[in-house]
C-alpha cells in the first residue's frame, strides 16, 4: 500500500482525548518470540489483497493496482475478520496460513467503513480449510500484557509482547460515532496491518495503525458490537450517533448562568444537527447533565466499570443504532429529560465526505471542465499535508462548513481544464468551487447534469452554458462542438470511459 | 489595482547599491556626493503584547538628494524609525534626519534634515524615464561591506507588475536590473546617465543578480502626491478581472465583442466599497483605460513594453477622473471612476503603525487582525497559522461564506490571555470576535467602547464559527485589570488610533 494512502486511511480519524493516561511502566522493550506464536498459525492468516482506486486526479482513471499484505483472523467457520480501509477497492483477496502454499480467494461480505472492520469469507466454491477459530475476548484493563502477532515475510509469524497504557476515543469527522481505541506500550514495526491482539489466546483487538509509536488497537468491544450486528446492508444498524455536539462549561460564571452547581459534572449543547434525533426538543444552552442514569463529571466523562472516567460519547457508541436514549438535561434551570431513539450518520452525510471507500469518484467533463465533488478524497490529492497544502476556499468548506445533511448536498469544484481549442481561454483555471450553472446552484454531479440539460443561454443564436464560481471567475461555452470536443479530449487524455463526459439526454 | 493576496516567497527585502569601476553611458561617480548613507535604529511592533516594542535594530540603507531639502529613499530604511541619521560619502559627520512623507504601499519616503545647511551646494538629482530593455544603468548605494558609496552596473531585464514586498500585497510597475542589488543598496539611485531612472528596492534571494528598482512614475506619483503637504496614497478600485476570456471565440461572441476586436477583460467581480461600485458591473468587458487598449491578456502598451493595465490607474491621484471604455450588451460605453483609497489594504497587508490598535480587558489582549500579526506564525504562517485568520485575511470581503457584513472596519482577535484567577479557563476556540453581548463587533474600538460602558454584569463574547462563546463576570474582569497590569507590565491598556496610508501617526521619527 502506498504510504499516502494509508495515511490517508488513518487520518479518517482523529483521536480524541487520550485519557486516563496511567503511570504503567512499560513491559520489557517489546520482547518478541516465535515459539508460542505457532500456536496461532491456523487462526491468523495472511491475506493478500490487491487493490485498484480510482485516480483521484483523473477519477475517470484507476491507479495502478497494489498489493498489500495484511493479517485476517479466523473468527467463525468461514469467516474471517480484517481491517476494512486495507480491504477497501480491493479487486482481488487471498487467504493462506503462513505455514501453507494453498491460496483461497476472497470476497467481502460485509465492510463498516466507520468502525474500519470488515469480514472476509471464501469465493464461492472454496473453503478455509485446517484453521481454527479464535474466539473474542472481553476488552482489557489498562496495564494488562497482551500479545501482538504480526506476520513476517509472508512466512511467520512473531508474537511481540505489550501492555495496554490508555484509552481514548476515535471520531469520526462529523462528531458521529466515537470509538473506543487503546494505546499499547512496547516496540513494534511502524505500522501494524490488522495485527491481531491477543491475550490468553483470545482475540482482544486489531492494530490498525501506530501513532507516534504507540499502536493503535481496536477494543474487543467494538468488535462484539460488529459482529453482533445484523452483517447486511439493509439490516445492518451499526454504531449511532446522537448528532449533538457538546462542551464542558469552564467558566465559573457561565456555570452559575446556566445552573450547575458547584462540583457537579454538566455539558453544554453547542449544536444540534438538523438530521439530530434530538432536533426537536433540545437547543442550543442546554445543560445536559445524564445520559439515561449515568451521570456526567465536570469534564463530561462517566465512570466506565473496567477503564474509570471515559468522555460520555463512548458511553452513546456501546449502543446501536436504533436503541433508545434519554438525556437528561436543564433549560432555564429547569430539569427536562428527552428520550428519542439514536440514528446512524456517514462520513457520507456530510458536506464534504470522508474517504471513500467503494465505487467511483462522481464527475463529469464539460468541454474539457473537469467537475467533482468537493470530498476528502479530492483533498489528498494536495499530499499528505492537504490539511494546510490544498487551496483556502476548498478547506474552508471542509473546516468550517462541513455539516452532516441527509440530503447528501455537495460542493462542486471544478478540478482542472483538460485543454483543447474549446476551451481556450479557460486552460489555466483550476480548483474553482461552482455556485451555479446557467442562474441555478448545484449541489451534486448528478444535479449539474440535469441542469446542464435543461435549455442553456441563448446569445446571438447559440446555446450557451454559463458556469459561475465562488470567486467570481465566469466560463461560458457553447452546447454546440461539445461532441467533437469530447471526441479530441478523450482521445489526447485517455479518457476511455465516455460516461464521463457530459452528453445532452 | 486588484488587492489580492499576492506573495512572493521567494523575495527577500533588500536593497543595496553595488559598486562597479565601469559607469554606463555617463559617470555618476561624480553624483556621489548627492547620496546618503542612511542609518536607523528602529524597534519593530509586537503585536500580541502591542503596549511592548520589540529590541531595538541597527540597520542602514542609501537615500538621494533631490532638491528642496528632501532625500529620497525607501519607506522600508526607516520604517518604525527611533533615530535617522545620514551621510554622505567622504563626510566624517553626520546629520539628524527626519521623516517628511512616507508612503509604504510604494514603498518611498521622503526625509528632512535637522539643519538645512547640511545640504547647501549639494546638487539635486534629476529624475529620468522608464528605461528601455537591454540599456545599462548603475546602482549607486551602501551595501554592506564598507562605508564608502559603492556602484555596479547592469542592464534592465524586464519591466513588469509585481508585488512590492514591504507590505506584501501592493502590486506596482517595477523594473528587473541585474545589477547587484545587496542589503543596504535600499533607497539609492539607479543612473541612466546623469538621470536618476529608479530607486533600488527589492532583490530575488533565490537568483543572482536579480534586482528591482522603483521605475520613475511611480517616484514621482509619490512627489506629486506629497506635494499638497499630505500623503494620500496609491488608488484602489476594487475590480477583480478575469484575463485570456476573449481568446475564446465563442465566449467572445457571447460577450457580444465584435470581431475583429482582439481586446478586453473580463470583469468579474467588484468589491461593496469599490469606487467603480455602480459603473461598472460583473460581465462587463473592460477595453481600454485612459484611451489605451487592454489587450486579451490584460496588458496595456506602456513605455514601449506591455503591462498589467492596472499599473495604469495606480499612477492616478486619489480624486482623479479615470476613464474607461466597457462594453456591455454589445456597446461600448465611456465611464469615469473617480479613483479613491482602498480599503482592503490596511489589514491585508503589513501595516507600519504607531502601535496596533488594542484594548486590554481583564487580561484578555484584544487586537486587529492584520497580516503583521499572522507573521507571528512565522514565515510559514501561510500554513501555519489558523485557517480562519488565513482565510479572512485573503478574502476580506468574502461576505457569502464568513458571515461578515460590508459595515466591519476590522476584525478582531485576541492575540493573547495574560493569565489570572479571573480567566485562566478560558480557552480560545476560534481567535476571531464574532459579538459582545449579541452585538457585532465592527472594530477594536467599539469593542473597547463597549467593554467599558457595560451595564451587564455578564460579558459574553462570541467567536466567529466557533460555538463555544465565553459568559464572564464583568466586574470580575474589570476589578483584575489593576493586578494584572502590575504583573504583565501592561504600561498601556489601549491605542485606538486609526491606521493611516500616509504614515501621519506611525512612529517614525517625524519633525
Amino acid at each position: 500500500m502506498k504510504p499516502d494512502k494509508l495515511y490517508g486511511m488513518l487520518v479518517r480519524f482523529k483521536i480524541l482525548a487520550l485519557l486516563t493516561v496511567l503511570t504503567v511502566e512499560l513491559p520489557a522493550i517489546g520482547s518478541t518470540d516465535n515459539k508460542d506464536s505457532s500456536r496461532y498459525e491456523s487462526s491468523v492468516l495472511h491475506l493478500t489483497v490487491t487493490r485498484a482506486a480510482p485516480d483521484p486526479e483523473s477519477p475517470w482513471a484507476l491507479q495502478n493496482t497494489d498489493i498489500s499484505g495484511n493479517a485476517g483472523v479466523v473468527i467463525s467457520e468461514n469467516r474471517v475478520l480484517t481491517q476494512a480501509s486495507l480491504v477497501s477497492r480491493a479487486v482481488y483477496i487471498q487467504a493462506q496460513r503462513v505455514d501453507d502454499v494453498e491460496k483461497i480467494p476472497m470476497e467481502i461480505v460485509f465492510a463498516d467503513y466507520e468502525a474500519n472492520l470488515a469480514i472476509l469469507a471464501p469465493v464461492k466454491g472454496h473453503r478455509l480449510g485446517n484453521v481454527k477459530i479464535m474466539n473474542i475476548g472481553q476488552d482489557v484493563p489498562l496495564g494488562a500484557d497482551v500479545f501482538l502477532i504480526a506476520i513476517e515475510n509472508e512466512r511467520q509469524l512473531q508474537r511481540i509482547s505489550l501492555r495496554t497504557l490508555e484509552i481514548g476515543l476515535r471520531e469520526s469527522s462529523i462528531g458521529g460515532i466515537s470509538l473506543p481505541i487503546y494505546n499499547l506500550g512496547g516496540q513494534v514495526r511502524s505500522t501494524c496491518k490488522s495485527d491481531p491482539i491477543v491475550r490468553n489466546g483470545l482475540l482482544v483487538g486489531l492494530c490498525v495503525g501506530v501513532l507516534e509509536s504507540q499502536p493503535q488497537v481496536i477494543a474487543a468491544s467494538v468488535i462484539k458490537h460488529f459482529l453482533g450486528d445484523n452483517l447486511t446492508p439493509a439490516l445492518y444498524r451499526g454504531f449511532p450517533s446522537m448528532g449533538v455536539s457538546f462542551v464542558p462549561v469552564r467558566s465559573p460564571w457561565h456555570r452559575k448562568l446556566l445552573g450547575i452547581a458547584e462540583g457537579k459534572g454538566a455539558l453544554r449543547v453547542s449544536r444540534i444537527f438538523d438530521t439530530s434525533p434530538f432536533a426537536d426538543c433540545m437547543k442550543d444552552d442546554d445543560v445536559l447533565t445524564a445520559f439515561d442514569s449515568v451521570a456526567i463529571d465536570h469534564r463530561g466523562f462517566y465512570r466506565h466499570p473496567m477503564w474509570g472516567p471515559v468522555p460520555m460519547r463512548h458511553y452513546i457508541a456501546e449502543k446501536y443504532s436504533g436503541s433508545p436514549l434519554t438525556i437528561h438535561f436543564k433549560r432555564n434551570h429547569i430539569a427536562k429529560e428527552c428520550k428519542r431513539n439514536l440514528i446512524r450518520f456517514s462520513g457520507q452525510d456530510s458536506l464534504v465526505p470522508g474517504a471513500t471507500n467503494e465505487g467511483g469518484v462522481p464527475h463529469v467533463i464539460f468541454g474539457g471542465l473537469v467537475f467533482r465533488e468537493l470530498s476528502v478524497d479530492y483533498l489528498m490529492v494536495f499530499g499528505r499535508d492537504w490539511r494546510q497544502a490544498s487551496p483556502q476556499d476548498l478547506l474552508f468548506f471542509y473546516t468550517y462548513l462541513n455539516l452532516p445533511s441527509l440530503k447528501r448536498e455537495r460542493k462542486l469544484v471544478m478540478s482542472n481544464v483538460l485543454g483543447d481549442e474549446f476551451n481556450a481561454g479557460y486552460q489555466k483555471l483550476s480548483n474553482l468551487v461552482l455556485s451555479s450553472v446557467n442562474g441555478l446552484p448545484v449541489t451534486s454531479i448528478e444535479g449539474l447534469k440535469t441542469q446542464l440539460n435543461l435549455p442553456g443561454i441563448l446569445r446571438a443564436g447559440v446555446e450557451y452554458a454559463q458556469f459561475d464560481f465562488l470567486d467570481g471567475t465566469q466560463i461560458v461555452l457553447p452546447y454546440k462542438g461539445t461532441s467533437d470536443a469530447h471526441k479530441r479530449i478523450g482521445s489526447t487524455y485517455a479518457v476511455t470511459n465516455t460516461s464521463s463526459f457530459f452528453s445532452r439526454l | 489595482m486588484t488587492r489580492r493576496v499576492v506573495r512572493i516567497l521567494s523575495f527577500a527585502v533588500v536593497l543595496f547599491g553595488a559598486l562597479t569601476s565601469m559607469v554606463s553611458t555617463a559617470n555618476p561617480l561624480a553624483l556621489r556626493r548627492s547620496v546618503f548613507r542612511i542609518e536607523t535604529i528602529s524597534q519593530d511592533l509586537n503585536f500580541v503584547n502591542p503596549w511592548r516594542l520589540q529590541a531595538p535594530n541597527m540597520s542602514s540603507g542609501t537615500g538621494f538628494y533631490i532638491g528642496q531639502g528632501r532625500i529620497l529613499t525607501n519607506a522600508h530604511v526607516v520604517a518604525n524609525a527611533s533615530s535617522i541619521t545620514v551621510r554622505r560619502d567622504g563626510d566624517a559627520g553626520q546629520m539628524i534626519a527626519y521623516v517628511q512623507y512616507i508612503g509604504h504601499d510604494v514603498d518611498l519616503a521622503i526625509l528632512g534634515v535637522e539643519d538645512p545647511s547640511y545640504l547647501k551646494g549639494v546638487e539635486a538629482l534629476v529624475l529620468g524615464s522608464v528605461p528601455r530593455l537591454r540599456s545599462p544603468v548603475t546602482t549607486v548605494g551602501y551595501p554592506m561591506g564598507g562605508d564608502q558609496v559603492s556602484m555596479t552596473d547592469g542592464v534592465v531585464n524586464r519591466i513588469s507588475y509585481q508585488t512590492y514586498v514591504h507590505t506584501e500585497v501592493d502590486d506596482h510597475l517595477l523594473v528587473q536590473v541585474d545589477s547587484a542589488i545587496n542589503p543596504g543598496n535600499s533607497g539609492g539611485p539607479v543612473f541612466q546617465g546623469r538621470n536618476v531612472v529608479g530607486v533600488a528596492f527589492q532583490a530575488l534571494t533565490r537568483a543572482q543578480n536579480a534586482g528591482f528598482i522603483i521605475p520613475v512614475p511611480v517616484v514621482q506619483r509619490f512627489l506629486t502626491d506629497c506635494s499638497d503637504g499630505k500623503y494620500d496614497g496609491v488608488p484602489d478600485w476594487g475590480v477583480e478581472t478575469q484575463a485570456t476570456v476573449l481568446n475564446n471565440a465563442a465566449s467572445a461572441l457571447f460577450y457580444q465583442v465584435p470581431k475583429n476586436d482582439h481586446r478586453g477583460v473580463l470583469i468579474s467581480r467588484v468589491q461593496e466599497w469599490s469606487p467603480a461600485k455602480g459603473i461598472v458591473q460583473r460581465g462587463d468587458v473592460l477595453m481600454a483605460i485612459s484611451g489605451k487598449s487592454i489587450g486579451v491578456d490584460g496588458k496595456v502598451d506602456f513605455e514601449g513594453e506591455r503591462v498589467n493595465f492596472e499599473a495604469l490607474y495606480d499612477l492616478r491621484l486619489i480624486g482623479d477622473r479615470v476613464r474607461f471604455e466597457v462594453l456591455r450588451d454589445g456597446a461600448i460605453r465611456e465611464l469615469t471612476v473617480i479613483a479613491g483609497v482602498g480599503k482592503a489594504h490596511q489589514y491585508s497587508g503589513l501595516i507600519y503603525p504607531k502601535r496596533p490598535r488594542f484594548t486590554v480587558f481583564g487580561g484578555i489582549v484584544f487586537t486587529a487582525l492584520t497580516r503583521s500579526v499572522m507573521e507571528l506564525w512565522g514565515d510559514s504562517w501561510e500554513k501555519r497559522a489558523p485557517l480562519l485568520m488565513r482565510y479572512l485575511l485573503s478574502n476580506p470581503f468574502d461576505f457569502e461564506l464568513t458571515g461578515q457584513r460590508d459595515q466591519i472596519e476590522e476584525l478582531v482577535i485576541i492575540s493573547d490571555i495574560l493569565v489570572n484567577t479571573n480567566n485562566s479557563f478560558l480557552e480560545i476556540s476560534s481567535p476571531v470576535v464574532d459579538k459582545i453581548n449579541g452585538e457585532k463587533v465592527t472594530s477594536v474600538k467599539m469593542l473597547h467602547d463597549a467593554l467599558h460602558s457595560l451595564k451587564e454584569e455578564t460579558l459574553r463574547l462570541d467567536f466567529l464559527f466557533s460555538q463555544e462563546p465565553w459568559l464572564l463576570n464583568a466586574k470580575d474582569l474589570r476589578a483584575a485589570d489593576e493586578e494584572n497590569n502590575r504583573r504583565y507590565g501592561v504600561s498601556q491598556q489601549f491605542w485606538l488610533e486609526p491606521y493611516s496610508i500616509d504614515g501621519a501617526i506611525t512612529r517614525e521619527v517625524k519633525r
